[in-house]
């Protein structure tokens, strides 16, 4: 993990991790720790952590279908009042090349019908903006931002 | 994930001994539930003061939870910190659960 504050006074994190949901905690737990240390530390609502973490077990799920050994890069840059994310995977692509709609689940049934599953990218639409998606040559690559504070 | 039991003043309640209940955990959490409500009480509190993370899995293996509940039986949530409640309220899982601000308001409810 490597993190430099920038010129503009934005603060940087990037890293790299195996396609584990162990590794995305243990990544997500590393950068909390690390903000701790900083004076631009977003907000203790902590929205960017629950985006970032969707994004990511998307990616183990998804992309790597489960499977440990695949590469996952994450770029961080937190400026006062916004937060900008890179995911680079080099994973199965999105189906029909598009990031999923995110429709908010269906409540209205029984008890044992409710979802447990399918929140994922209702909460990821719900709070980050500017959601834009590549696949190119091997590499998916996603870029949004999350407003802070 | 630690999760303990405590019969305090006629409710058992369920404690969840870890600051996050994410995708690394939610399969040994839910395996963990399945033991306790396995008991078989009409009422538990599932108390999440301790819990100041969660994300889409671990809200989806609480519904799971819900659903090893005996017939009429009822799984209640307690001492939601803000981020936890901010993902019930979002996702309104608000409005399925019954949510007190803490296992002792529960305990008396």
């Amino acid at each position: 993990m490597q993190a430099e504050r920038l010129e503009d006074g934005a603060f940087q994190v990037c890293c790299r991790m195996d396609s584990t949901a162990e590794d995305v905690r243990a990544t997500l737990t590393d950068i909390h720790a690390l903000l701790q240390d900083q004076e631009m530390a977003p907000p203790p609502d902590n929205n960017w952590e629950l985006v970032v973490a969707e994004v990511l077990n998307n990616i183990v799920e998804h992309a790597y279908e489960d499977r440990a050994g695949g590469d996952i890069l994450l770029r961080l840059v937190f400026a006062a009042d916004r937060l900008a994310v890179e995911f680079t995977d080099f994973g199965r692509p999105m189906p029909c090349g598009t990031l999923p709609f995110g429709a908010p689940v269906n409540l209205d049934v029984s008890e044992q019908d409710l979802p447990e599953g399918g929140f994922g990218w209702f909460l990821i639409r719900s709070l980050a903006e500017n959601l834009d998606y590549h696949h190119d040559g091997d590499r998916n690559r996603l870029t949004l931002s999350i407003p802070l504070g | 994930m630690r999760l303990t039991t405590d019969h305090r003043d006629g409710v058992d309640i369920i404690t969840v001994d870890a600051a996050r209940i994410d995708a690394a955990v939610a399969i040994q959490f839910k395996d963990r539930m399945r033991e306790i409500l396995g008991n078989e009480k009409p009422r538990y509190v599932l108390d999440l003061s301790q819990v100041d993370f969660i994300d889409s899995s671990g809200l989806g293996a609480i519904v799971a939870a819900m659903k090893l509940m005996p017939r009429g039986g009822k799984l209640e949530l307690a001492g939601l910190r803000p981020a936890v409640d901010k993902v019930f309220r979002m996702t309104r899982m608000d409005s399925i659960f019954a949510i007190h601000p803490s296992a002792e308001a529960a305990a008396s409810a």
